[in-house]
């Protein structure tokens, strides 16, 4: 697809903003097109929140918390990921490409293992076609 | 509620790269959101002469205010407000995450500003809260468990200077040092209080006690039950403890059986209860590995282990197979064949299982249920106050000021028991040395109107700040809930809201983080 790319980035305050923090102290930092979302915890974030997000018309929509076993709050990771895998199932039977969606987990000092993914997340979402959300809240 | 915001902009030309062209079409974007009242413009907000530039500048008609540099909060220190601003309402925005120094291609002016309108959106809908600091009631801790172990944390802890009440069911003779307290043959029998003011209430050789503490500390006791080993003497038994030693010895077998509680085979009640988290990634380890021709988990019930069915899926995915069993119908061993025999509550009849290993948990007897359910402490499914809840350190539990070692915790060897007595007496000096427990202000509420009862809530917090109420309704206890809102997002009737994260908050965030550029 052409043009910007927006991706709605649901980030936890907690590990996950960390390792964002500690990339930026390296002098890098997430790609332009990504936006952050802060929540106390990834359990915070609601299926509905997901895909409102993405009918608001975001290209992508990563979620970055704790790793699972690590999580500051113990299990909202894991709820999180459960419910990203269920957007994902949403996502499936409308008929949209359900690689938008993707949860990430990071331990605070793993900050260029994230930037890594989150670029070839880019990538991913940059080869897909446009969403067709795009324009329609205005 | 919402209010407009006072926008503090730090443009110290040390930390930021924005020339003053690109700086000014960052105030004027900003200009343009209609949340943002008022900007003022600092030169070094981190030094002296900005903090107080800051102090007397006016609000306008703000009532709260955005902090925007490109200094991390921490090295800025403290900044004086002008007067009239919330300091609870007041968000501080690190420019340098989106685009740091030293970057090569700096982001636009249009990305700060929707950066800093992204916070805007939340920040118009928060509403002031106010953290509360509760000082201890007593200066005293509470020892509780039996055996050496418990003796050797008291002793600890009185090393330290700190007043200790040792409550032990065995009886103890007189200890030397003032400042431990024994109450020796005693039997908890309930537990009331918050964290920093609890009250354990005790029996004394027939009399009733009360004593207060500021933080408890539970010892598990013995380490090792009294193993029984099966009856049969071609199946092997190995405690879920040691089953990693066993994996790497590379036998390959017929069958291994998981069981839930060596107590079901050795026709003793209650010896043993499962670790389930080991148990469940035991089995899968093993399914995967190849160890043996089947894998079976023989239980009552192992989806009733809480928030545990993740694992139970992906354990199941791996090839391990469930049996279900209940207390009447309980498996027992054929006295020829390596084969478990087990009623299948599915299938309603009796099944053999071929079973070389039997791998079953070695644990003493759990806490009595009614006082771990007291404890404010998220007991496991097998009623075993958890250690090391979500953020805590060693020997912390997920309530402030319950400290939890040993076997009171988790299925665990001795020798891994004493060296985290020792990182938990540092924790409680730590601990009582702060003295003071720390209620947030930003915490979920409830809407009882809403409110189904259905127990998820409960269930699902990691703090157990969460609980049913006499009408029926669940409540959060303040002085607990950590706000991590977890709670907010499982509940089928969307009863609950996290102060200062609602979901109009989220939303206006989603919606400000898309929205074309003015």
């Amino acid at each position: 697809m052409t043009g910007k790319l927006n991706i709605i980035v649901f980030v936890c305050e907690n590990h996950a903003l960390s390792a964002i923090r500690a990339a930026s102290a390296s002098g890098e930092s997430l790609p332009e097109s990504f936006h952050l979302v802060k929540l106390p915890c990834t359990g915070r974030l609601e299926t509905t929140q997901i895909m409102d997000a993405l009918r608001a018309g975001a290209d992508g929509i990563a979620v970055i918390g704790c790793l699972e076993e690590n999580c500051y709050h113990d299990v909202g990771s894991m709820l999180a990921r459960g419910r990203v895998e269920r957007v994902k199932e949403i996502l499936k039977d409308i008929q949209i490409e359900p690689d938008r969606v993707e949860m990430f987990n990071v331990a605070s000092v793993s900050s260029s293992m994230l930037l890594l993914k989150m670029r070839k997340f880019e990538q991913k979402i940059g080869s897909l076609p446009a969403t067709p959300f795009k324009g329609a809240m205005k | 509620m919402s209010g407009r915001i006072l926008l503090i902009l730090s443009r110290c030309s040390a930390c930021s790269w924005l020339d003053k062209g690109s700086f000014k079409e960052l105030v004027s974007q900003l200009g343009l959101d209609e949340r943002i009242g008022k900007t003022i413009e600092i030169d070094e907000i981190c030094g002296a002469e900005g903090k107080k530039k800051v102090r007397s500048a006016s609000k306008g008609r703000c009532d709260r205010a955005i902090i925007a540099s490109w200094c991390p909060q921490e090295s800025l220190g403290k900044i004086p407000l002008p007067k009239g601003i919330d300091p609870s309402l007041v968000e501080f925005v690190d420019l340098s995450l989106r685009s740091p120094k030293g970057l090569k291609e700096h982001a636009s002016p249009e990305l700060l500003a929707r950066t800093i309108r992204v916070t805007a959106a939340r920040l118009t809908l928060s509403e002031p809260v106010k953290d509360r600091r509760i000082r201890y009631s007593s200066k005293a801790v509470a020892v509780i468990g039996s055996s050496d172990a418990a003796i050797r944390a008291a002793r600890a802890l009185a090393q330290h200077g700190i007043r200790t009440r040792l409550i032990i069911s065995q009886k103890v003779p007189k200890l030397k040092d003032g400042n431990i307290e024994v109450i020796d043959e005693a039997i908890v029998k309930n537990l009331t209080g918050m964290p920093g003011n609890f009250r354990v209430s005790c029996r004394q050789r027939g009399e009733d006690l009360e004593a207060d503490c500021a933080a408890i500390l539970l010892v598990g006791e013995r380490c090792l039950a009294d193993v029984r080993p099966p009856t049969n003497p071609r199946v092997r038994f190995v405690p879920l403890e040691r089953f990693e030693d066993f994996t790497s010895s590379g036998a390959r077998l017929k069958g291994i059986a998981f069981l839930d509680d060596l107590g079901s085979i050795a026709s003793v009640s209650d010896v043993s209860v499962p670790a389930w988290h080991l148990l469940l990634e035991s089995a899968r380890s093993a399914a995967t590995a190849g160890l043996a021709e089947s894998v079976t988990v023989i239980a009552r019930d192992v989806k009733a282990a809480g928030l545990l069915e993740l694992s139970w899926k992906e354990a199941a995915e791996a090839g391990v197979k469930f049996v279900k069993y209940d207390d009447k119908t309980r498996p027992r061993i054929d006295k020829d064949d390596p084969i478990i025999l087990v009623k299948d509550l599915v299938l309603g009849e009796t099944i053999g299982i071929p079973a070389d290993v039997i791998v079953a948990p070695i644990t003493t007897r759990p806490w009595e249920p009614a006082f771990v359910e007291r404890l404010f402490v998220p007991g496991d499914w097998d009623l075993r106050a958890r250690s090391r809840g979500p953020q805590r350190g060693i020997g912390q539990s997920p309530c402030d000021g319950v400290f939890v070692v040993g076997y009171a915790g988790y299925a665990k060897l001795t020798d891994q028991s004493y060296p985290e007595l020792g990182a938990t007496v540092s924790e409680i000096v730590a601990f009582m040395k702060r003295g003071y427990h720390i209620a947030r202000g930003a915490i979920a509420k409830i809407d009882e109107d809403k409110c189904s009862a259905c127990n998820t809530c409960v269930r699902t917090c990691p703090y157990r700040a969460a609980r049913m109420n006499e009408n029926w309704k669940a409540e959060i206890i303040a002085e607990k809930c950590a706000g991590c809102g977890n709670c907010v997002a499982v509940c089928p009737s969307r009863a609950i809201e996290l102060k200062n994260c609602t979901r109009d908050q989220i939303g206006s965030q989603i919606l400000a983080a898309q929205e074309a550029i003015f």
